[in-house]
């Protein structure tokens, strides 16, 4: 009985033990709140836009006008042993121009805030 | 003695199995989406309650805005690994499956950015952490 005891407790120890990792992923620049608040609907120019932000990752040109995207993903990887988890999310900013290039709508989520590391694969 | 065995045998077949997990973004469901009205809701209000989508395009005086989310399990079992404890060997001995569960769920909008279509592009069925790949 003391042998399967000492036998259990060392493998229970040992799961642990026999590896864990974390890992951590970006794609993009993340986005500074203060950045996204200078962008004002009336005002702002595609220029202006372009000189804070850069080149976006996309322009689409949507019912005759032009919307520049910019994108950000980040994940986050937990792993231990016979568990893991790997979680990706991304942030995404649409700034729509009307046809003389001032801003006409922005669309601003973020997503990362919530991403977590996480090992547990069950549940949410 | 023999309750000992038993989680001996467990802990065993513990270290013999793997759960993956891999999530892309939140998933949204029919209950999420409920609030949108054809001709009344605008993509700000959309927007409000989902995020931003992760992919606007647009056909002639139409957008489309798309939201992507997948949810991956992986199950593996590997009776192999058991044989580690007292060979030099570990021949790999495995079961395993994978399931994806993906979906797209697409508004369309007017030039003025008012919804008029919203659906789910394909609803596959939810995943589960099964190793039987037969």
């Amino acid at each position: 009985m003391r042998y399967v005891a000492m036998i259990a407790l060392a493998l229970s120890l040992s799961l642990p033990l026999n590896g864990c990792a974390f890992f951590r992923g970006h794609w993009g620049e993340d986005f500074d709140p203060q950045d996204v608040e200078y962008i004002k609907k009336g005002t702002t120019t595609r220029a202006e836009v372009a000189a804070r932000f850069g080149a976006p990752d996309e322009i689409v040109h949507a019912a005759e006008r032009d919307i520049f995207h910019y994108r950000r993903y980040d994940s986050k990887l937990g792993y231990l042993v016979i568990f893991s988890r790997f979680n990706i999310m991304g942030d995404h900013l649409y700034v729509f121009f009307n046809r003389e290039g001032v801003v006409d709508e922005v669309v601003f989520g973020k997503r990362t805030d919530r991403l977590k590391f996480q090992i547990w694969p069950f549940g949410d | 003695m023999a309750a000992g065995l038993c989680l001996v045998m467990v802990l065993l077949m513990l270290t013999a199995c793997q759960w993956r997990r891999l999530k892309i973004n939140d998933l949204i469901t029919p209950d999420d989406v409920t609030f949108i009205e054809r001709g009344k809701t605008s993509l700000a209000d959309v927007v409000a309650r989902l995020g931003a989508p992760d992919e606007i395009t647009s056909r002639e005086n139409i957008m489309v805005a798309r939201y992507r989310f997948r949810d991956g399990k992986y199950f593996k079992i590997d009776a192999g690994r058991l044989l580690a404890f007292w060979s030099p060997v570990t021949p790999e001995m495995s079961m395993a499956r994978g399931q994806v569960q993906t979906d797209v769920f697409q508004v369309v909008l007017d030039a003025n950015g008012i919804v008029q279509e919203h659906a789910f592009a394909f609803r596959s069925p939810t995943g589960r952490f099964n190793p039987w790949p037969f």
